[in-house]
């Protein structure tokens, strides 16, 4: 989000008072760390287009009560939500399981052939799983530094917590999703 | 591993996994830093490289399409909110015009007062002397009298105190517990009203009116009934001050019907005119009439032929 801190205010002012431009434009600044926070956590890329959708509909719904006014607060509020309707999704998910967790039709990774590409699809199901199994400030940490490219200060703000705090935490939730990988064979 | 070398080894942590992605070799990358951190190094980097290919952009395609979804729900919801929101930006001006705002704040906190005290007052009717709310009552009833101008106002606030006292003792002494404190103070407080009812009604037949001490006799022998009714039906604990109220106020009552009579103008005999030329037949028609009460109806013919 390139906006000033003015701007951006001004945006969420605007937006409040049902101006759909501004809306509209705080959406195209925000929907690619939205939809790479969303698709960090889940499989299928129609979930992540699906959840990414409910995301921003609730957003638009409930920015009257959004109290911050700057860029950063705007993304943790986003954040809040998106973990929220990430929630959401893993409980309809258990309550009723219609369709097998682990499919990925999503190939990220360029692969050579359908061996190849179907390895990858694999790895990237177990990592996924290793990172669920992960406590929730040390998933965060590592969405924030290697899927939403945050440095530590931003990072810090994004948890709550002081920046050598996150690079404590930040060591300790790799070690942790690396013996997780091994764990799972997923790794040598 | 100390928290200096930590942050350290997160920052190549971070340069390597960014170094690998872009496709050099992780050993390239590993020989930049010192041996000590490279064993940790070769096993966190590719773990982190792990986590950067979770991370995809949205398609242009779906970012345009949910953009075209939120602007339609924005105009539904914009047209939802449409009739209220030029009220609420007509307010939200209003607001900040610091005079509106001072008026603002007066007249809620003059409201709140008002209804604060037509609160207590309303809370306050039902209340008797063991009650807090009833200094309220005592309050308003003082300022009725004070506010009272003339002689029949005050002879009229005074009849509807001692018509209060007196529905107040009736209530206490239908009660099932005996409160015999409560009965003696209102008994005491009906007794002074009284005495200010006497006095005012006098004051007021002094000044020639007439109507005022007729009111107040009135209210008298109403609240001497009704107390006299209510101490025939009262616990022995409060039997005899209820009795010795009636009396208090057949007193009071009694001094204005006799100053009243008092001031009655003598009723004289009607004067018989001597005649001057008695007849030989006087006529048996009296010419003065009985003063007594009775009246004597007319007769009627019995015997009138059909």
């Amino acid at each position: 989000m390139e906006s000033s801190r003015d701007e951006t205010a001004a945006l969420i002012r605007r937006a409040k008072e049902h101006d759909r431009e501004a809306f509209a434009e705080l959406y195209r600044a925000t929907v690619a760390p939205v939809y790479r926070y969303v698709a960090a956590r889940v499989v299928r890329s129609e979930e992540t287009e699906d959840l990414t959708q409910e995301v921003f509909m609730a957003a638009l719904r409930g920015i009257q009560g959004l109290r911050a006014e700057d860029e950063s607060g705007l993304m943790a509020w986003l954040f809040q939500i998106a973990r929220y309707k990430l929630a959401d999704a893993l409980r309809r998910k258990y309550q009723a399981p219609t369709e097998p967790l682990e499919v990925n039709v999503e190939p990220v990774a360029p692969a050579a052939g359908p061996e190849e590409a179907a390895e990858t699809l694999d790895h990237q199901v177990a990592v996924r799983t290793a990172m669920d199994q992960l406590t929730g400030e040390q998933r965060e940490v590592l969405i924030c530094k290697y899927v939403l490219n945050y440095d530590n200060e931003r990072t810090a703000q994004q948890v709550g917590k002081t920046a050598n705090a996150v690079n404590q935490l930040h060591h300790r939730a790799l070690r942790s999703l690396q013996r997780l990988l091994v764990e799972a064979g997923a790794v040598g | 591993m100390e928290l200096e070398g930590d942050l350290r080894l997160m920052d190549a942590v971070e340069a390597c996994a960014q170094r690998t992605q872009e496709g050099e070799a992780l050993d390239a990358c590993l020989a930049d830093y010192p041996a000590e951190y490279q064993e940790e190094l070769r096993r966190l980097v590719p773990t982190a490289v792990n986590v950067r290919w979770l991370s995809h952009d949205p398609s242009p395609v779906f970012v345009d399409r949910l953009q075209q979804a939120l602007l339609g729900e924005a105009d539904r919801l914009a047209a939802e909110h449409g009739s209220f929101s030029g009220w609420r930006k007509w307010l939200r001006q209003a607001w900040l015009g610091p005079v509106l705002r001072a008026a603002s704040i007066v007249l809620v906190l003059g409201g709140s007062l008002i209804s604060l005290g037509v609160g207590l007052d309303y809370a306050s009717a039902d209340s008797l002397p063991d009650s807090p709310l009833y200094q309220v009552k005592q309050v308003r009833e003082w300022a009725e009298l004070a506010l009272a101008h003339d002689d029949t106002a005050q002879v009229n606030a005074n009849s509807r105190q001692l018509a209060e006292r007196r529905r107040e003792l009736q209530q206490v002494a239908a009660a099932p517990t005996p409160r015999p404190a409560v009965v003696e103070k209102l008994s005491n407080q009906a007794v002074q009203t009284a005495d200010r009812l006497v006095a005012q009604a006098k004051a007021a037949e002094a000044k020639g009116n007439t109507e005022a001490p007729a009111k107040a006799a009135a209210t008298l022998r109403t609240a001497r009934a009704a107390v006299e009714r209510a101490a025939r039906n009262a616990p022995p604990q409060t039997r005899p001050r209820l009795e010795a109220l009636a009396a208090e106020l057949q007193q009071r009552e009694r001094l204005l019907i006799e100053r009243a009579q008092q001031q009655r103008p003598a009723v004289r005999a009607p004067e018989t005119r001597p005649t001057p030329r008695p007849t030989a037949r006087p006529t048996p028609r009296p010419t003065a009439r009985p003063t007594s009460q009775t009246v004597t109806p007319r007769a009627t013919p019995t015997s009138r032929p059909i």
